[in-house]
């Protein structure tokens, strides 16, 4: 653990002495700012209008939560996708890249600390991120009423996801030197999962179950209504292990290939 | 090993994947499946042919072995984890975070929904076989019991199961309790925790509550879809609900022991005798807790035995209440006795 924990706190500053973490924040900040403040903005109007109409049926059914911070949350998933890989895409494959991986390989260590260090790393970058998305709700619990409890499990479902994304990159790195290669196929990795419940749309069988059931977005959507369901961190849980189990393999791979 | 021979792997690999996938979505063998499959394992048999040579030394050596250890521990761990997901997909738990709870069910419901004693599956009959409220309503019934599953389907593509479940409207739920063939089950149209909850009631109840509607008088008739005057749209919608309905006469009205019977014009034609005697069993059928429908011209009689009186004129309720406040009402005077 100390070892992981080692190569963890010296890969996340690694990520701060370069441009691509400052970028990848900065992107996504501005772009949850944008969110909020569009949704906050039409939400307002909507609001508005309703007063306007003296309809205080319609008023009482508007939800701070439903009409800003779920789609915010939403866009945000979508953004991860994008960012993640970039973030990601680096981890083995620049070591391989640059010739430190044999060192790194051959250096007292085990092949599951060194995983564990740079999941470690790039999971708190996550955690920092998002965190700092987290004065979204801080400005609506000044200014408004929203309910706090499913703005917690929307939040923890969107660190849920991040971290999962990042376990997926991680494996993705691990299989080449080429970091584009390893950033695309992250990104193609992330969108199967966004859409793989396409296809369960046309029919009812046990096949569309399991689509269903393997679906990302199907899963996030559930803690951003507000539902903390066991079914749910199971299956975030299961993503993470499998990805980094994946990942383990692959670089131990490199010791007897 | 050559680029070619790669790139037959993969397209193999995504033909078989296509294949596959749609075999199972589609559920059969249709063109679309079988060129797939056949032009994949076509790829996959060239790549096998033109990297022989480099096959053979993977299959050999150190690195088969180390290899086959990596993938026999690989399967073993992901199956470990195909089998908790799976039982953490039977048995979970959830938290509802929302203030109003407003994804958990009330008290009353629950309890329904626990006490069932047989299978109890909900059927939503909606365009596209999709329908998030419904799944999310659904989901929140099936959580409280293992005993309740549920089904969205496309009416356009199952159509006979909308004829066997006589279900004619976009957005109905279809609940079938004890089995498939049961045969006992009831449909309700509102997607709400209440009328759910209250068609789970209506469906598992032993026994079926009957609705008679009289004959023998030239009543309008529950057999007679087609025609205007006709109650078959009523029969079929009653029977969706789960209710029994019988043509009886006044007469065996008494033995069949319905809960509901209505009574459509049954004194039109008769002499003000037999008017006494029809009001008398109708009487008697209400003391006996059957709820009766009176639909009269006859205002003696139905001033005589209504509690409740909904005054109709060309289709439009012009009034609700007492006898005697609906016949003080001037809009129902108006129409009876005229300007």
């Amino acid at each position: 653990m100390k070892n992981s924990l080692t190569i963890a706190g010296k890969e996340l500053a690694g990520y701060f002495l370069q441009p691509v973490a400052y970028v990848v924040m900065t992107v996504f900040l501005l772009l949850g700012g944008f969110f909020f403040f569009a949704l906050l903005r039409y939400f307002e109007v909507t609001l508005t209008a309703y007063a306007a109409m003296q309809n205080p049926e319609v008023l009482q059914k508007l939800n701070l939560n439903e009409r800003v911070i779920e789609p915010m949350l939403h866009n945000l998933a979508i953004v991860l996708v994008i960012l993640v890989p970039a973030i990601t895409m680096r981890s083995f494959a620049e070591e391989k890249r640059t010739g430190t991986y044999e060192l790194l390989l051959t250096a007292p260590i085990r092949t599951g600390e060194i995983v564990a260090g740079k999941f470690i790393a790039a999971a708190a970058f996550m955690l920092i991120m998002i965190g700092l998305a987290g004065m979204f709700p801080l400005i609506l619990l000044a200014f408004g009423n929203p309910e706090i409890g499913v703005m917690f499990a929307g939040y923890l479902g969107l660190a849920f996801l991040a971290i999962s994304f990042v376990s997926i990159g991680l494996f993705t790195s691990s299989l080449t030197q080429n970091q584009i290669i390893a950033a695309i196929s992250c990104f193609g990795l992330l969108l199967l999962l966004f859409v793989i419940s396409w296809p369960a749309q046309a029919g009812g069988s046990s096949f569309s179950d399991l689509l269903r059931y393997l679906s990302l977005p199907d899963h996030f959507a559930q803690m951003v209504t507000g539902i903390i369901d066991t079914r749910d961190i199971v299956y975030f849980l299961s993503l993470i292990f499998v990805a980094l189990f994946l990942t383990q393999r692959s670089v131990e791979s490199a010791r007897w290939r | 090993m050559r680029r070619s021979a790669a790139l037959y792997g993969i397209l193999g690999l995504v033909l078989l994947s296509f294949g596959l996938v749609d075999y199972f979505i589609s559920a059969g063998f249709r063109l679309f499946v079988w060129v797939n499959l056949a032009g994949g394992l076509f790829s996959i048999v060239l790549w096998i042919t033109s990297s022989r040579s480099e096959l053979s030394s993977i299959t050999t050596g150190r690195s088969a072995r180390y290899g086959a250890n990596a993938a026999v521990y690989s399967i073993a761990f992901i199956g470990l984890l195909v089998a908790i997901n799976y039982i953490s997909s039977l048995h979970h738990t959830r938290l509802d975070l929302t203030t109003e709870k407003v994804y958990s069910l009330s008290s009353q419901s629950i309890n329904v929904v626990k006490g069932l004693q047989k299978p109890l599956k909900l059927y939503g009959f909606f365009q596209g076989g999709e329908n998030p409220s419904a799944r999310e309503l659904y989901e929140t019934f099936a959580y409280y019991s293992p005993k309740l599953t549920y089904e969205l389907v496309d009416p356009d593509k199952h159509p006979e199961l909308a004829e066997r479940f006589k279900v004619s409207t976009m957005g109905t739920t279809h609940l079938q309790y004890g089995g498939a063939d049961s045969g006992e089950g009831t449909n309700v149209t509102d997607l709400t925790e209440e009328s759910l909850t209250n068609a789970i009631i209506r469906a598992t109840r032993s026994t079926k509550k009957v609705i008679s509607f009289l004959d023998g008088h030239g009543e309008a008739d529950p057999d007679d879809a087609e025609g205007t005057d006709g109650y078959g749209t009523i029969r079929k919608d009653l029977e969706g609900e789960g209710y029994e309905v019988r043509k009886l006469e006044l007469a065996r009205a008494l033995a069949a022991e319905p809960r509901l019977l209505i009574a459509d014009e049954v004194m039109a034609g008769l002499a003000e005798n037999e008017i006494d005697e029809v009001l008398k069993t109708l009487f008697t059928l209400n003391d006996q807790g059957v709820t009766v429908v009176m639909i009269e011209h006859i205002m003696h009689a139905i001033m005589r035995f209504s509690r409740r009186l909904i005054c109709m004129e060309t289709g439009r309720i012009i009034a609700d209440g007492a006898p005697q406040d609906v016949r003080r009402n001037p809009e129902v005077r108006r129409v009876y006795f005229g300007k």
